[in-house]
């Protein structure tokens, strides 16, 4: 390839092998796109449940099981990813930092339940903190650097919480919001990304 | 002889299949010699001594270990390689604004 033949074709190329690559590694968004919408729907249930007073919303608690079951999703990335070989540092960092949210969350609902005191507001800011940490990583990691305004979209929603005396219904929704803009759409950007 | 200076682009990664393999490792951070291979579609020897250049200039990391009985081995962009690269993409850029 002389200097002289380098053109847009050289170019495209290029930039196909490195979305080939980002391929291979897995980060190719179905994951966050689906959990992040499922969570949406399931947080926008449970407001209708909470202000409609048709569901009983104390038990009905579907945002736990939603968050946690995107977490969990989380570890087939990395053996979707894996294939033949034992694994990507991408994929592997992206499975270990949703794991380790979602560990952590696990382990302060059960310990809230154990306690007798489960405390939404405390779940919720467990919950952003433990998101915005695991895309911050990511973006170190996979050298995503946009995937940095996800993490700090989380963050502010910590903060938001840690601001507030304790949740109330429209929190739901805001939540459910949260999860569209900073889960379902980084997605969406890493699915678009790998087919251009 | 124009703006733009060839001269100044990395020789190591300007061979055709050099940069393609830096451009995969890019995205993919780690990959190992079957899956550059069929990706890249390469033969075994032309892959092999791409790597080893590779190598030699610090842009890649070879590992070499087993997956069960199978010999494997694993190559890693090192930091030096992906400054060296986005070396080489700025370079481009200075031709083509929208890479």
């Amino acid at each position: 390839m002389d200097a002289d033949r380098i053109d847009l074709e050289e170019a495209q190329l290029i930039r196909s092998l490195v979305e080939a690559g980002r391929r291979v590694a897995a980060l190719d968004g179905s994951h966050l796109l689906g959990w992040g919408l499922f969570a949406a729907l399931v947080l926008a249930l449970q407001y209708c449940a909470e202000v409609g007073d048709w569901m009983p919303s104390r038990v009905l608690w579907l945002w736990q099981p939603a968050a946690l079951a995107g977490f969990v999703l989380s570890m087939f990335v990395l053996r979707r990813g894996a294939g033949r070989r034992l694994g990507n540092p991408v994929s592997r960092a992206y499975t270990a930092a949703f794991f380790a949210a979602g560990a952590g969350l696990c382990i302060f609902m059960l310990a809230s339940t154990v306690a007798g005191l489960p405390d939404g507001r405390a779940a919720a800011m467990l919950l952003a903190g433990a998101m915005g940490g695991a895309f911050f990583v990511l973006a170190l990691t996979a050298r995503m650097g946009w995937m940095v305004w996800p993490a700090l979209g989380w963050w502010g929603l910590l903060g938001f919480y840690a601001a507030q005396s304790a949740m109330v219904p429209i929190d739901w929704l805001r939540l459910a919001a949260a999860c569209a803009l900073l889960l379902a759409l980084p997605g969406a950007i890493l699915l678009r990304e790998g087919r251009r | 002889m124009t703006a733009f200076d060839y001269r100044a682009l990395d020789e190591v990664i300007h061979g055709r299949v050099r940069l393609a393999i830096m451009a995969f490792l890019t995205g993919a951070r780690q990959s190992d010699f079957t899956e550059l291979k069929t990706e890249l579609d390469l033969t075994d020897g032309n892959l092999a001594v791409q790597l080893r250049k590779l190598e030699e200039h610090g842009h890649v990391r070879i590992e070499k270990g087993y997956l069960g009985r199978r010999t494997r081995m694993t190559v890693t962009i090192t930091p030096e390689g992906d400054a060296a690269m986005a070396a080489y993409l700025a370079r481009l850029r200075t031709l083509f604004p929208d890479i």
